[in-house]
């Protein structure tokens, strides 16, 4: 029909097109957009923030209340009005039997005061900014981990469920292009997540932590560097959490499978880091140390030393400082490895598979 | 297409190659899926400007066929390219797709996102900013599909035929060259389905070319200008549909006893040797409220219809007259039920016909 010499006319360009333009980065990061805007529409997500933000709230609230118990003295009124430092210290239990109660001397009910207020004053520092970070960091490492996991669970799980993924393929974006996309909107949503958590702790520690008669003070450089590399972290371990999530929605290609491969890890880490933990512990020589280690495969573990390095100094948002069985570097590594693998093994999944949704 | 087109991604070489090549060609095409052939060594050629019908039963791999056109399936053998470049060449295929507009089946959306979002989603999947431009392009194609003012509300509140308008407005949103419908007008009301037409018509006329796979065989023989059909996986038929509808009429005459019929047919039968013209003979059913003989078949002569007044001869020497002579004319859907054995095709081999007329299955 269309001779090989005469070029038919080119369609007119009208100029109102949207079209195709700049290279593979510019396009996965359009696509990355895309994948943002659905979060953003999702009443899920906003559902999700709420639960996010009233945990939050919650957990300062108990805070707050074991603040006012201690403060009030009303760990000493129970029924019996038998303090239980002071039965533990002085009593041996009789076997069968309650402990055995009896009035403190003057010199134990200085010590029992000395211990209250500590409890008192430990309270006051994390309710106040900025260690109030510190809580908010611990937070978003549970809660946060397991709303993010739902959420990138739905996400990526939902392109299989409604069939959506043949519009971006459909349209020349390539397999690892989406998964790029998709991976980079994950690492953003990681990142306002961990930096929406720290905020609540930011708003918590200023008005909260004052009211509880804790003195807010300010940042030094030093403080500042160490609250960045706190949320960076923990945006990393959010970020591996849900990667989790990408990978096991891709294998099942369902939101299901997403959510449960995330939220089983998080279970199977609880399970399997303490069992190795404690083998590690009660096991001596080499056997023990190489299983106290191997903890250090669980992303839990690893980002705990991980944090301890980075978090520990000078505002103390991580009590542990960073020293244990594995080097900082090695816990860093099986973060990113972790990362890696489950980005890498979805694209192998990806990269050949038939689009028939 | 010039260097300096809107698709700036192909170099000028690449663009003349694709101006001169066939927008759609499948060569040696085939699937297996497990131990299922969906689609086998097919071929296929869609040149520019043609409203391409897509024809064939139910699991005849159309669809297998367009997707594996659009990349989404991979074929175990063959090749399929646009524009004269194979869609497995990756790199090329993100240029080549961009220019593809495509509703495969039924359409996928997010059914959490308004009509519009879901647009918006999709100018961003296709590469485009998310602009002045593509919002207007967004609201020009919604009311195409006089969607526009429904755009705001959530596609899972939306009827199956306004789904599927919003599917054929996100196939325009480019304003690609070639545009894939698979089943459009699927859930369309009648007037919904005048619309579709309409519009196919108006892009074919812009110098669009257009793959349309149906069913409505009447519809693809008023709108498309050529068709492949399609059966178990492979083509068939292939062709303008002017020409296969001129090679399908013929002449069809009718007896008021089936004893009639059947003599008729065995005298005419006898006669092929000594007159080549007649090419083939069949029963046929009746077309829906024409007359209906009392044995329900019709014989249908394989001949031009300039020869009515022979075969007329030919039966009166056996003192046969036939209570019905006329000319048979050409239509997509009978010419398909043969091709692909459905129930109302009842077709004979032109040199071996049935002594009894086959029983009438569903017709009529
Ligand atoms: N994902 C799949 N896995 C296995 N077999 C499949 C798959 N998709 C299609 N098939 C098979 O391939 C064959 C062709 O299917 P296809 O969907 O291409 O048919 P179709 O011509 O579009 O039919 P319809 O008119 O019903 O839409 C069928 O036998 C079908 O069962
Ligand atoms: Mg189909």
């Amino acid at each position: 029909m269309t001779s090989p010499t005469s070029a038919p006319p080119a369609p007119v360009n009208t100029g109102d097109i949207p079209r195709a333009s700049g290279g593979w980065m510019i396009e996965m990061a359009r696509l990355a957009g895309g994948q943002l805007l659905l979060v953003r529409k999702r009443l899920m997500t906003k559902v999700l923030v709420v639960l996010l933000a009233l945990g939050f709230a919650i957990v300062v609230g108990f805070g707050v209340l074991e603040y006012a118990l201690f403060e009030n003295q009303a760990i000493f009124s129970g029924a019996n009005a038998c303090p239980t430092v002071v039965a533990d210290q002085t009593a041996t239990p009789q076997p069968g039997g309650p402990p055995r109660c009896v009035t403190p001397s003057p010199q134990e009910q200085q010590q029992v005061e000395e211990a209250r207020q500590r409890v008192i004053a430990a309270e006051r520092t994390n309710l106040t900014f900025p260690t109030s970070l510190g809580s908010a960091g611990g937070y978003a490492q549970f809660m946060g981990l397991i709303l993010l996991a739902i959420l990138a669970g739905a996400l990526v799980g939902g392109e299989y469920a409604y069939g959506t993924q043949r519009l971006a393929f459909a349209r020349g974006a390539g397999r690892g292009q989406v998964l790029a996309a998709q991976t980079g909107a994950l690492a953003v949503l990681a990142l306002v997540t961990a930096a929406l958590t720290l905020l609540l702790g930011v708003l918590s520690g200023v008005t909260v932590g004052p009211a509880v008669g804790g003195t807010v003070s300010g940042l030094t450089a030093a403080g500042v560097g160490e609250v960045l590399l706190y949320w960076l972290v923990i945006s990393l371990v959010l970020f591996a959490g849900m990667l989790i999530a990408l990978f096991t929605a891709t294998l099942g290609r369902s939101t299901a499978a997403g959510i449960g491969g995330a939220l089983g890890y998080q279970l199977l880490q609880l399970i399997g880091a303490g069992l190795l933990g404690a083998l590690g512990g009660s096991i001596p020589g080499d056997t023990g140390t190489w299983l106290t280690r191997s903890q250090f495969l669980f992303i839990g573990p690893s980002a705990s030393l991980v944090l301890g390095r980075v978090a520990h100094a000078p505002l103390a948002l991580v009590g542990d400082d960073g020293t244990g069985p594995v080097a900082p570097g090695v816990a860093f590594a099986v973060l990113v490895g972790y990362c890696v693998l489950m980005v890498g093994l979805s694209y192998l999944l990806v990269r050949q598979r038939d689009v028939t949704t | 297409m010039q260097g300096s087109s809107p698709q700036g991604a192909l170099a000028p070489a690449t663009a003349s190659v694709l101006a001169n090549n066939p927008p759609l060609r499948a060569v040696g095409l085939t699937k297996r899926y497990g131990q299922r052939l969906a689609v086998r060594d097919l071929n296929l050629e869609v040149r520019r400007g043609d409203v391409f019908g897509l024809l064939g039963p139910n699991g005849s791999g159309k669809t297998t066929t367009l997707r594996m056109t659009l990349g989404l399936v991979a074929p175990t053998q063959g090749d399929v390219s646009l524009f004269g470049v194979s869609v497995s060449d990756t790199p090329r295929r993100r240029s080549l797709l961009r220019r593809v507009g495509a509703l495969i089946e039924q359409p996928a959306f997010y059914p959490y996102l308004s009509g519009r979002d879901n647009l918006r989603i999709v100018a961003t999947l296709s590469g485009a900013a998310a602009d002045r431009v593509a919002r207007a392009r967004i609201e020009s194609v919604l009311a195409q599909v006089e969607l526009a003012d429904r755009a705001g509300d959530a596609y899972q509140k939306y009827s199956l035929g306004m789904k599927q308008r919003l599917g054929i407005a996100a196939a325009l949103l480019t304003e690609p060259e070639l545009i894939i419908l698979d089943e459009p007008t699927n859930g369309l009301d009648p007037a919904g389905i005048v619309d579709v037409r309409a519009l196919i018509g108006r892009l074919a006329r812009q110098g669009m070319t257009i793959i349309l796979s149906s069913h409505q065989l009447y519809e693809v023989q008023q709108i498309c200008s050529r068709v492949a059909i399609l059966n178990l996986g492979t083509t068939v038929a292939q062709g303008q549909v002017a020409e296969l509808l001129a090679a399908q009429s013929g002449i069809v005459v009718g007896f008021d006893q089936p004893e009639l019929t059947a003599r008729a047919m065995a005298a005419l039968h006898a006669a092929t040797a000594e007159a080549p013209w007649l090419r083939g003979l069949q029963y046929v059913a009746p077309e829906p409220g024409a007359w209906v003989p009392p044995g329900g078949f019709l014989i249908a002569v394989d001949a031009a219809v300039e020869r009515a007044s022979e075969v007329c001869a030919l039966l009166a020497r056996q003192g046969l007259f036939p209570a019905e002579l006329r000319r048979r004319e050409g239509s997509l859907e009978q010419y398909f039920l043969e091709l692909t054995g459905g129930q109302n095709g009842h077709s004979t081999s032109a040199v071996a016909p049935a002594a009894q007329p086959p029983t009438r299955g569903g017709a009529q």
